[in-house]
């Protein structure tokens, strides 16, 4: 069963959309790791956009990743369907052994579920990529 | 499992990317199978064995010493 519902032109939808409302929602975030301040220091795209639409567009790059992940390739083959499934399965041991290792040390550690779910379909992305371009 | 892919293909003066074109995979997947990375399914020898004009048990053999 095939999980690449949408076409391949999605691709180019997904990213469009996941660039244009990265750079539209974190100028606030990268101020604030910029000058080391606790997040949330920096409020001007915040008070520009008002709580609801900056709430959408924080949202926006989510779901423009998982419009990325679910197109379909060029070609759809059993090899490219394989080493999408390597590539799901070394991201989800990679992210096991971080989430351990952040536990061994600081069980009361939290993270914000955006966070996690884009940096795993970042981490999957990056490792099928490399998979498919360099076979390895 | 091994495969004289590479060789037939060179046999036809066809690139990777020719001959995933006509077999209607990615190229990716000719390199896989060429490096005895990858085994084919079936349909897929088939359609190659058929397009070098051979059986697939002549394209693609059992390595007796692994």
């Amino acid at each position: 069963m095939s999980f690449q519902v949408l076409p391949n032109w999605c691709k180019k939808l997904g990213i469009s959309l996941f660039v244009t409302t990265t750079l539209l929602t974190a100028g606030d975030a990268f101020m604030d790791g910029f000058r080391a301040v606790p997040s949330g220091t920096h409020h001007y795209f915040r008070d520009f956009y008002g709580e609801t639409l900056f709430n959408v567009l924080h949202i926006l790059p989510t779901i423009s990743l998982v419009i990325y992940i679910l197109s379909k390739e060029k070609i759809e083959d059993d090899y490219i369907n394989l080493l999408r499934l390597q590539s799901y399965q070394s991201t989800v041991l990679i992210f096991l052994f971080i989430a351990l290792g952040f536990y061994i040390f600081n069980p009361l550690l939290e993270f914000s579920l955006d966070m996690v779910l884009s940096l795993f379909m970042v981490c999957f992305l990056i490792i099928f990529y490399f998979k498919k371009r360099y076979q390895l | 499992m091994k495969n004289l892919v590479k060789v037939e293909r060179a046999r036809l003066n066809l690139t990777q990317a020719e001959l995933a074109e006509k077999l209607g995979v990615s190229r990716q997947t000719i390199h896989a199978i060429e490096k005895n990375k990858f085994n084919p399914s079936v349909v897929l020898a088939i359609k190659m064995a058929r397009l070098f004009n051979l059986s697939v048990e002549e394209v693609f053999f059992i390595d007796e010493e692994q």
